[in-house]
């Protein structure tokens, strides 16, 4: 009989999302491409294609009981940093670090992110993102 | 009245200042040293941080005198670079006006001739907030700008 994991690690996805916790949406845009007057790139951003609508988990960042947010406070401006966590119920090997990620939560608040990091699991199942989010 | 509450008082009566910094909610986004917070926001934002760098006092054979030299940073941080740098072009026909060895132009209408102790520009730079997202671009001005203590 077989005894790998397989089978079990195909339907993963599909439990955790029964769950209901991976209640938010998230976009993924990019730049589009254009310059300004003086050749500054654009502020623009633009939806990809085939990356909009994808159902996430946006979890925050932390490790232990350490609350994951900080704050830099400098002479000149004091800086918060908001890490998260975003967990992608797909495969999405498209999406890059140059994109950022426009994530709804559940009560319709939208923040957009810029992505620091991104990997897919070994079994070509799902993707997390690592993003942040800074103030000044 | 300090140098700093002074360039505040002027800035406030430059009216092309005062449309560069003013935002929708009406702030004169002028800030004394450090950036408050929230008011830099993507997409859209603008704002002036004024920083005190560096004073020298000017003495005599009797001690220090009430003339200082004082060199402000001027930053301009916009998510619009061009915008930025028209704004710091503003900044320097503004600061053309400044006078802080007189009271005469704290009086309106603002008295002519210009100013008598001038402003001297030492520097123009750019740099960038790359923390953020989208960046910032920031315009800095360094100015050296005489300032009568006693006044």
């Amino acid at each position: 009989m077989y005894q790998g994991l397989q089978p079990a690690l195909q339907g993963v996805v599909g439990q955790v999302l029964a769950t209901g916790i991976a209640s938010a949406i998230c976009n993924i845009q990019m730049q589009d491409g254009t310059f300004g007057p003086s050749g500054a790139p654009s502020q623009n951003y633009v939806p990809v294609a085939g990356l909009q609508g994808l159902i996430v988990m946006n979890a925050p960042k932390s490790v232990g009981d350490r609350v994951g947010a900080s704050k830099e406070k400098a002479v000149e401006q004091q800086t918060s940093f908001d890490p998260r966590h975003v967990w992608l119920a797909g495969f999405y090997p498209e999406i890059v670090t140059q994109y950022q990620a426009v994530v709804t939560d559940p009560l319709g608040n939208t923040i957009t992110f810029d992505i620091l990091g991104v990997e897919a699991d070994s079994q070509a199942l799902t993707t997390r993102m690592e993003v942040r989010l800074v103030g000044i | 009245m300090t140098a700093e509450a002074k360039l505040y008082y002027l800035a406030k009566l430059n009216t092309q200042l005062v449309s560069d910094l003013t935002n929708t909610a009406g702030v004169f986004q002028y800030f004394d040293t450090q950036l408050a917070k929230g008011y830099i926001q993507p997409p859209l934002g603008y704002v002036l941080r004024v920083q005190r760098i560096s004073t020298q006092w000017d003495s005599n054979m009797g001690g220090t005198t009430p003339l200082t030299r004082i060199r402000f940073q001027f930053d301009v941080l916009d998510y619009d670079v061009q915008n930025g740098r028209s704004t710091v072009k503003d900044i320097i026909a503004w600061l053309n006006t400044v006078d802080l060895c007189s009271l005469n132009q704290f009086e309106l209408p603002t008295p002519t001739p210009g100013p008598q102790s001038p402003c001297f520009i030492l520097n123009q730079r750019q740099t960038i907030k790359s923390q953020l997202e989208p960046l910032v671009y920031v315009q800095s001005l360094d100015a050296r700008i005489a300032n009568r203590e006693d006044q």
